[in-house]
């Protein structure tokens, strides 16, 4: 298997343990962001996380949406989930490349990380549009 | 000045693992200005040789009263900047050694017009953040 093979693979099966927390952001996430600007708001989230070439990018949007919308400070949603990212998702990318039988370079470190970042925003964002649609917030 | 891809590489992997750090530490040593200064960094950081004029110009300006800090600040940050030209050879590694002394100058300057357009992106989502937290 050759080496951007096995960071994919590694990356899907990492992120197969990332339901429950996914939910539980989510969960934070019908709280605070409601509505179809919520959905929207969320959907530039994911579409950022999987457009763009550096975590910070990803960073630097939650910040824009926690300065510009009350929401995002509710129950510290917006702080909390780029913590989350920052601190939780920084050590999976430590322990997953620890899990490697090479040592990936510096470039692909950061790779792993931002992979990781899609697979959690992804993840969190299905959970998200699935609560609006079952608590009938939106059709 | 078309950089190639592997420059480009480095210059994300940069400004997520050295400049953004950075631009959230910034403020853990002078206040951010208000909302409509950092929107004015935005604007000014996306059009090449404007921002070191525009910089430049707050930093001399008269701050007086509640916005006497805001000196600080563009003092700090034309410091910041101004040493950033000179890390790019030397800590980052990013001009390829194969150039003439022409050539070098471009790829220079849009680096550096990269690199400082990331910086100010970072510094200002934090510096907006730190602003709404503290409202």
């Amino acid at each position: 298997m050759n080496r951007e093979m096995e960071i994919i693979r590694a990356v899907a099966l990492k992120a197969d343990s990332f339901y429950e927390q996914a939910r539980e952001m989510a969960e934070g996430a019908l709280r605070a962001v409601r509505g179809s600007r919520g959905k929207s708001q969320m959907k530039n989230l994911e579409n950022i996380a999987n457009s763009t070439m550096k975590v910070s990018d990803v960073f630097d949007y939650i910040k824009k949406q926690v300065a510009r919308y009350d929401e995002w400070q509710s129950n510290n949603f917006g702080v909390g989930l780029l913590r989350f990212l920052q601190e939780n998702l920084r050590r999976d990318t430590d322990n997953l490349i620890a899990g490697l039988e090479w040592t990936p370079d510096e470039i692909e470190k950061q790779k792993i990380y931002l992979l990781l970042i899609r697979e959690f925003v992804r993840q969190m964002v299905i959970h998200y549009e699935y609560g609006q649609v079952i608590s009938g917030e939106i059709r | 000045v078309r950089l190639d891809e592997n420059i480009i590489s480095r210059i994300n992997f940069i400004s997520d693992t050295v400049l953004y750090p950075e631009a959230t530490g910034f403020f853990d040593h002078c206040r951010p200005p208000d909302n409509s200064q950092l929107n004015g960094l935005v604007v000014y950081a996306g059009g090449k040789g404007n921002l070191d004029s525009y910089i430049g110009h707050q930093k001399s300006r008269d701050w007086t009263g509640k916005k006497e800090y805001y000196k600080e600040f563009y003092t700090r940050l034309d410091g910041f900047l101004k040493k950033l030209k000179k890390r790019i050879k030397d800590e980052f590694k990013l001009i390829p050694e194969d150039l003439n002394k022409n050539e070098e100058k471009l790829v220079t300057s849009e680096i550096l017009f990269l690199l400082a357009q990331e910086f100010v992106q970072h510094l200002v989502c934090e510096g907006m953040l730190r602003n709404a937290r503290k409202s």
